[in-house]
């Protein structure tokens, strides 16, 4: 009996994994991990009108913003053949391409049977990520800063950063108790992606820098201190819980009407607001970043940028396809399907195309883009953030004085320099 | 292996891993159908065993090999630079959110499972009598053990919001003014104890951010402290009772003396399950506030530098550490689970 029950599970289970199917010609098709954002919407949209084109699959794995740049930079590292792209912010990518995770794209983009260069129109793209001189991505969308105000409120939106406290003051209740806005100004303060990227256009427009051009770290500065010193008075304007708020929290205030501001604030949410059912969406309006009032009079301002765009698995499993594909999520009629279907298109003929790009959206973006400054691009990357994160966290607890939270912070990043030969 | 042979032939992974293991569940099969009798009780465990070595001892040994060496993002694809016990020192000596973070832990394990336990156990109490309305109760409180951690943190962090959520909202109806739950505020009322008031919310974590996680964990765990306490109390002998009664003792002599002691070993069982599910605690408190560095908690921190920064080495060295901190908690706790240190 023994043997016959034994004997049956076997033949079962032989059978059935010799009849498992081999899986399909994965050379059809391109896997893209990506997250769950408006971008993706138009990198779908766009992905549609190229399988038509071409007759290539394009498969999505989505994702949530919870944790995604950790596990999609652990899989690249780890050497995953699971997907041939990865949707991913620029800031990132100088890692990747020095831990030997991703394809430099250059070998690809200079292969005249694969690239048309001249259709392609490089000289179109403003910003190319490089690694030792290598391509690592163009990107998909341009990212960038903004200011939203409710113009119900505040007719004339603040030029610098003083005015910027003073209109908060005007619209926080705790100061103002007619204010119909319980905050004047919100700004994503939780710690993670964003908080360093916000503070950057404070830090850069009082003329301080995280490291300065010989890559010293450059925070314990007269300019640094004055910039976490502003940065620490919005906390009067703030939400008190204000180390909660990420993007869509921000995005929630404003559209519920809790902020009445949100002095840096990504460009993304533009169509966010746009795309919602909230009663201030035709009152959100955007702005140039404020900055500092020079003595000349003209201001500085110090929008950050950055990208989201599509690196390249080193151990893609169909890279032709892969490649067919990238290069028309970063051509210019990739980059139109995108740009009408949530995403942030960056090639400047789009942006600067009046029957296409109409409105005051993306003449505001030409203009910031055009002063954006990208965070430093270093090999630690991630531990520099996480030192950011930790000194925006207690430049705004406001326990410790300024000068020893730059110190202390100076001195982590000095730990975190590669050592000079 | 003709299995893998053939399927590697057609060029696929997938195939190949699924014919190979067939193929050597298939060798498995004939082998259990030759061995002698008194062998096929051991060879059964083989699956089992295997599976536990390849998920557990597996990755528990790559994590102490990691631990030793220099590796991170950038070095993780090429070669590791041998760093013998530098990771462990690095983070004991030089990491300056090791100790906040571990007193923190050490806060939250005792605030988080003292109240669990408690109400876990007052609950299991007031349940153990009949009452009308009894059984709702207990389906009612089982419902948030089975939502997912990450579900319940969202779930908390709309009613924690300041402005539209639903314990502001509540408290409001009493002329409560809002409370910023989500931020990192001292707690007014420990703030103003005279002397220690500062000290407690500075270095003590007292502050409304820290009582919300508190408050989560222990919304979702307490029913499960009261379900196995509430177990535990029905299947207890009633000769001790009868005894206590006839001798006159008052309820809470009867709690005391005989419910206590007789209940102590699955406490103590409940507290060491807790306490290692707390430890491995990540989701409410990401969800809640991310990696700040005022509400981070160990395994916060062992993430923050295993995936956030990736220092996979000194990750390791962390993970290495908490594991040995978890064994000792258990060797410390099992005599008294196994009843030897109450029966003396």
């Amino acid at each position: 009996m023994r043997m016959f029950g034994v004997w049956i599970v076997a033949f079962a289970l032989a059978m059935g994994s010799w009849l498992v199917p081999a899986p399909a010609d994965a050379q059809g098709k391109v896997k893209i991990l990506a997250v769950t954002s408006p971008e993706t919407r138009g990198l779908k949209a766009m992905a549609a009108e190229f399988t038509k084109k071409t007759g290539i699959q394009v498969e999505f794995s989505e994702q949530g913003r919870l944790g995604y740049f950790e596990s999609v930079i652990t899989q690249l590292v780890a050497g995953t053949d699971a997907f041939d792209l990865a949707q991913i912010n620029s800031t990132f990518v100088t890692e990747l391409a020095a831990a030997g995770a991703i394809e430099f794209w250059d070998e690809h983009l200079n292969d005249g049977k694969r690239t048309n260069l001249a259709e392609y129109d490089v000289k179109d793209i403003p910003v190319i990520y490089r690694y030792n001189g290598k391509i690592t991505m163009i990107p998909t969308d341009a990212m960038s800063q903004l200011l939203y105000y409710r113009s119900d409120l505040i007719p004339t939106p603040p030029q610098t950063w003083d005015e910027v406290l003073a209109t908060a003051k005007k619209w926080t209740k705790s100061l103002n108790p007619q204010s119909p806005t319980p905050y004047g100004n919100g700004v994503t303060a939780m710690p993670g992606p964003e908080a360093p990227k916000v503070f950057y256009p404070v830090l850069w427009s009082f003329g301080g820098e995280v490291f300065d051009s010989q890559m010293n770290p450059h925070l314990a500065t007269p300019e640094a201190t004055r910039a976490a010193e502003y940065y620490r008075s919005l906390r009067q304007v703030l939400p008190p819980d204000f180390n909660s708020y990420n993007y869509p929290k921000v995005l929630d205030g404003l559209r519920n009407g809790t902020l009445a501001m949100a002095s840096v604030y990504w460009n993304a949410a533009y169509n966010d607001i746009q795309a919602s059912n909230s009663p201030h969406k035709d009152a959100i309006k955007v702005a140039l970043l404020p900055g500092i009032k020079k003595a000349d009079g003209t201001i500085s301002r110090r929008p950050q940028t950055h990208s989201w765009g599509l690196v390249f698995n080193k151990r893609s499993p169909s890279k032709d396809a892969a490649w067919k594909f990238l290069l028309y999520a970063t051509g210019k009629e990739g980059g139109r399907i995108h740009g009408k279907n949530g995403g942030s298109p960056f090639r400047t003929s789009i942006l600067q195309d009046p029957t296409w790009a109409s409105g005051p959206y993306y003449s505001l973006m030409v203009q910031t883009l055009a002063i954006a400054t990208p965070e430093p691009q270093v090999t630690f990357y991630s531990k520099m953030h996480e030192v950011m994160n930790q000194m925006i966290s207690a430049t705004l607890d406001g326990k410790e004085p300024i000068p020893a939270v730059l110190e202390r912070t100076n001195a982590s990043l000095k730990a975190l320099l590669p050592p000079k030969r | 292996m003709l299995g893998t042979a053939a399927a590697l032939a057609l060029g696929s992974p997938l195939p190949a891993i699924i014919l190979g293991l067939g193929t050597l569940t298939a060798l498995y099969c004939l082998l259990l159908t030759i061995v002698p009798d008194r062998l096929v009780g051991r060879l059964l465990l083989v699956p089992s065993l295997v599976a536990l070595v390849g998920t557990t001892g597996v990755p528990i040994g790559y994590m102490l090999v990691t631990s030793v060496f220099d590796v991170g993002l950038t070095t993780f694809q090429y070669s590791w630079r041998f760093a013998g016990l530098a990771n462990y020192l690095d983070l004991l000596y030089r990491d300056p959110q090791l100790w906040p973070t571990l007193w923190r832990t050490v806060e939250y394990l005792v605030f988080g499972l003292g109240l669990q336990i408690g109400l876990g156990l007052g609950l299991a109490l007031l349940l153990n009598r009949e009452f009308k309305g009894k059984r709702l109760a207990q389906t009612v409180l089982v419902f948030p053990i089975l939502t997912t951690p990450v579900v319940v943190a969202m779930m908390w962090k709309y009613m924690f919001d300041m402005q539209t959520g639903l314990i502001n909202q509540v408290l409001g109806l009493v002329g409560i003014e809002p409370r910023p739950w989500l931020s990192v505020e001292a707690l007014p009322w420990v703030a103003a104890i005279p002397g220690i008031g500062a000290w407690l919310t500075d270095a003590g974590n007292f502050t409304y951010g820290f009582l919300a996680i508190i408050l989560v964990t222990v919304w979702q765990w307490a029913p499960f402290c009261f379900l196995v306490l509430y177990a535990g109390l029905v299947s207890l002998p009633q000769e001790p009772y009868e005894a206590a009664r006839m001798d006159g003792a008052s309820g809470w002599q009867v709690f005391r003396y005989v419910t206590f002691p007789l209940l102590l070993p699955l406490i103590l069982t409940v507290t060491l399950l807790r306490l290692i599910d707390q430890l491995k605690v990540y989701a409410q408190i990401w969800v809640l506030f991310g990696n700040l560095v005022n509400t981070r908690v160990l395994n916060i921190h062992l993430y923050t530098l295993g995936l956030g920064t990736h220092e996979y080495g000194k990750a390791s060295a962390l993970g290495v550490l908490t594991l040995l901190a978890v064994m000792l908690f258990t060797w410390l706790l099992l005599p008294w689970i196994q009843g030897e240190r109450v029966r003396r």
